[in-house]
């Protein structure tokens, strides 16, 4: 994919659209400077014009800059032995350093931008999805008061997501995450006169910041053992060769025959994060014993000069390190991704506009831990470890939340397990190191999942604000359109074959069967048979919408039914267009996606044919199994489910989430209200207001009490006094 | 380039120390010290402010005179380490204290004037208004 016009230099273009990235964020932040500073006096059409003219020229100017990244581009490469060679790059990440932010001590960050395949990628996914839903929300919001504000947010939300995925540095990206967050919060709480929904925005923001506790720490890890947070290295001069390369040096050691070949490790000046793990991968000692203290034979690359060796003892060694920074990262990702202790907020989340719902809670913001450890896969794969927590994480969200959603009667809410369900595909994927599909699997999600999401949106429209499933059906007649489009979307979130869902996620089952297959663990075989299972309810709980929603016949009041009508124009048009990429997005990129990526292979699995064979048929049993069971259930016999009233065990622990809200509700707010109860009596009323603010007046009433009685009146007494004084200080100053 | 030369105390010459001590500048000394004690008692010891205010005006007088004839003692003086002495500061120092007295009774009288008008008494012993 090359845009670029032929007469156009492409080194010229390269460095034009890399000191061009900062556009990219800079149009919506724009936008939302304009919609928030003319709240009031700006008109709703032209309200919501600038925003979506902001998030198109934003998805104009990354698609340019994304066609000249990975345009390809012929660069002179210093090979090892001095010689410059011609190397037609297939790829070649857009970086751009716009100046230091903090520099202390020995510490630098910088706010600088950096687009490769990766970010390019999603960025790309951000924009144009984002484009979509704010044409969308230009119908779905029309009748809303606070118009203006929502789209403001809308753009500042885009901004921060942008930022997030464009940094070169862990720092710049957690302002991003945090961004995103406080988007999300203003969001979900979007109509905050309802108590209900602003205390919803409340519980998504405190379980981010649990996550974003781990996050913070793993960034200080990497930090003191690194001594940077850079991604990689500043951008140079095109010519000059900055990947970490080992230099073969044969040197003969005295006393010995033979010759004793020797590493050297090349690193870039100012090596970034990846450059590290580059190099140290490229380096032969089995890196989980490697300790801390360490340096390369010239000692080009030395870790002993960093922070670490102060702070860490001898027996910590760079494995440790890495799952360490690697863990605390992950549940950084587990609090943002809504992954399994930290997921309650997301169901809840719902509470929020359903374009929002779409964007920030399906698409985009909820995937930024997918991409945090995709961005930072070289430091994975040092750490087996952090690996093994991932996938275990990832395998039994997916399950849990796939359980969760079979027997939600809300269509929002059924999405949103669904989303949990499908995030946690993503890191079983990226925990078996297919990292490559995980971000497929992100890329095809945001497509279906935007799209369920917008049409469980213009269903809603439909039916005055009604969200209860038990209270639809029939609708396929009333909202043709939504129903092609939601069936479309339902087929490719079950996995049926050639949409783009099944595209992804077989390619991470097939992954994580290969990954059982070659390590025999069985824990990973375990993880295999959760994610079928996962698969099957996937199929099950979409079509059991789709069929309590579009089949049987409409149970909604006579009132509601009046007035179900198909969505406007501006709602329909993204949900065709979300719709052929539902349906085709998976083809486009299913074989070339890993490649473009340039990820390491994870599995030696192409030695492993029957492993694919054995898990197309097993996934396709339970897509279609599921599928026919749920349209035999609830589209063919209409059953209206009652979940919170049965009496069957299994429909009650789904219901209930398996008391996972209950424990939260009851156990740790408890103990915090506890602790907070203890803190107040402790703190504030003994030490603060009893010790500080009460001690600290008496102590002073008590003191001037005692020396008020100096002033006596008596002037001879006071002069007296300042006669003393200055034999004092004459006393002292002569004696010195 | 010219180096400060810094003498410390244990090497510099302070042979000529005891000639500044002739029998006049003790003399004058001595009155000097004189009038600045009555001036102090005086401060002290009396209850009226008036007589306050005087008593001050005696102890300005003292330190003008041990500046004057610090300065006339100094004149002859040969200059040790280089320096010169600056024996006009004391007569400049003491035109200083002329001036500043004259405004310090000046402002003083208009106090105790206006005290008196409104209280009918120049006693320290009844102006304790501000006490504890």
């Amino acid at each position: 994919m090359n845009l670029l016009p032929e007469w156009m230099d492409p080194q010229r273009a390269h460095a034009f659209y890399a000191d061009a990235l900062f556009l990219i964020p800079l149009l919506p932040f724009l936008g939302f400077l304009i919609n928030a500073l003319t709240r009031k006096g700006i008109s709703r059409g032209a309200s919501g014009g600038v925003a979506c003219l902001a998030a198109a020229l934003s998805f104009l100017w990354t698609l340019l800059s994304f066609s000249a990244s990975a345009g390809g581009l012929a660069d002179h490469v210093r090979l090892p032995d001095g010689s410059l060679c011609l190397v037609r790059d297939p790829a070649h990440p857009l970086h751009a350093v716009y100046g230091t932010w903090i520099e202390v001590g020995a510490f630098h960050c910088s706010f600088g931008l950096y687009m490769d395949q990766l970010s390019g990628l999603l960025a790309l996914v951000v924009t144009g999805v984002g484009l979509l839903i704010h044409i969308y929300s230009m119908g779905y919001m029309g009748h809303d008061k606070a118009y203006a504000r929502y789209f403001a947010y809308l753009n500042l939300f885009l901004f921060a997501m942008l930022v997030l995925i464009l940094s070169d540095n862990l720092v710049l990206t957690f302002v991003g995450w945090e961004g995103v967050g406080l988007c999300s919060y203003l969001l979900i709480g979007f109509w905050y006169e309802d108590a209900a929904k602003a205390s919803a925005g409340m519980k998504a923001f405190i379980f981010n910041r649990v996550g974003d506790l781990g996050f913070l720490l793993g960034i200080f890890t990497l930090l003191a053992v690194f001594g940077t947070v850079d991604y990689v290295a500043p951008p140079r001069q095109l010519g000059t060769y900055r990947a970490p390369v080992i230099e073969p040096r044969l040197m003969k050691p005295t006393g010995q025959g033979g010759d004793v070949a020797q590493e050297t490790l090349l690193m870039p000046e100012n090596p970034g994060l990846l450059d590290y793990a580059k190099g140290l991968s490229l380096l032969a000692a089995p890196k989980a014993t490697r300790p801390l203290r360490f340096s390369t034979p010239d000692g080009r690359i030395d870790l002993s000069r960093n922070l670490a060796t102060r702070i860490f003892p001898d027996w910590f060694t760079l494995g440790t390190a890495m799952t360490l920074a690697c863990v605390l990262l992950f549940v950084g990702a587990c609090g943002k991704s809504a992954q399994l202790p930290l997921y309650a907020w997301l169901p809840d989340a719902m509470a929020g506009p359903t374009p929002v719902s779409a964007l920030i809670h399906a698409a985009t913001m909820v995937t930024a831990g997918v991409y945090m450890a995709a961005r930072l896969h070289p430091l994975y794969l040092m750490s087996p470890e952090a690996m093994h927590v991932m996938a275990c994480v990832g395998g039994l969200t997916a399950i849990f939340a796939a359980l969760c959603a079979l027997t939600q009667t809300d269509i929002k809410k059924v999405l949103a397990y669904s989303t949990v369900s499908q995030l946690g595909y993503m890191f079983l994927g990226a925990g078996v190191g297919a990292f490559a599909f995980a971000i497929f699997h992100v890329v095809t999600h945001a497509f279906f999942k935007a799209l369920l999401f917008l049409c469980s949106g213009s269903v809603i429209h439909a039916m005055s604000g009604e969200q209860d499933m038990r209270k639809m059906g029939g609708l396929r007649k009333q909202l043709p359109l939504t129903f092609i489009t939601m069936f479309i979307g339902a087929l490719a979130l079950a996995g049926f074959p050639f949409f783009a869902g099944w595209w992804s996620k077989d390619a991470i089952l097939a992954q994580v069967l290969a990954r059982a297959h070659e390590s025999h663990e069985s824990i990973y075989y375990l993880l295999y048979v959760l994610a079928v299972v996962g698969a099957f309810c996937t199929a099950f709980y979409s079509f059991r919408l789709i069929g309590m929603t579009f089949f049987g016949t409409c149970r909604a009041s006579a009132e509601v039914k009046q007035h179900i009508h198909e969505s406007p124009p501006t709602m329909t048009t993204p949900l065709l267009v979300l719709a052929f990429l539902s349906a085709a997005g998976g083809v486009l990129w299913a074989n070339s996606l890993p490649t473009f990526l340039n990820f390491p292979e994870p599995t030696q699995n192409a030695n492993h044919p029957q492993v694919h064979h054995v898990n197309l048929v097993v996934t396709l049993v339970a897509a279609f199994g599921g599928i026919l069971l749920a349209l035999f259930l609830y589209a063919k016999n209409q059953k209206v489910p009652q979940p919170a009233q049965s009496k069957n065990v299994l429909v009650a622990l789904s219901w209930n989430k398996f008391g996972v809200e209950a424990f939260y509700d009851k156990v740790v707010t408890t103990t915090f209200i506890i602790l907070a109860e203890m803190l107040y009596l402790v703190v504030d009323v003994l030490i603060i207001d009893t010790l500080f603010v009460n001690g600290l007046g008496f102590a002073t009433r008590a003191t001037s009490g005692a020396l008020r009685r100096m002033q006596s009146g008596v002037v001879n007494l006071y002069a007296a006094g300042i006669l003393l004084g200055a034999l004092a200080v004459l006393f002292f100053l002569l004696r010195g | 380039m010219n180096e400060v030369h810094f003498v410390t105390l244990a090497e510099a010459d302070f042979s000529w120390l005891p000639s500044l001590f002739s029998f006049r500048l003790l003399s004058c000394l001595a009155l000097a010290t004189a009038i600045f004690s009555i001036g102090a008692w005086g401060v002290l010891a009396r209850r009226n402010i008036l007589v306050m205010l005087i008593s001050v005006e005696l102890m300005l007088n003292a330190v003008m005179l041990c500046f004057v004839s610090f300065s006339r003692a100094l004149v002859n003086l040969p200059a040790p380490n280089g320096n010169a002495f600056a024996a006009e500061g004391g007569q400049i120092f003491a035109l200083f204290i002329i001036a500043v007295a004259a405004a310090e009774a000046a402002v003083g009288l208009a106090i105790v004037m206006a005290y008196f008008r409104n209280r009918q008494t120049v006693d320290t012993r009844d102006i304790q208004a501000l006490k504890h």
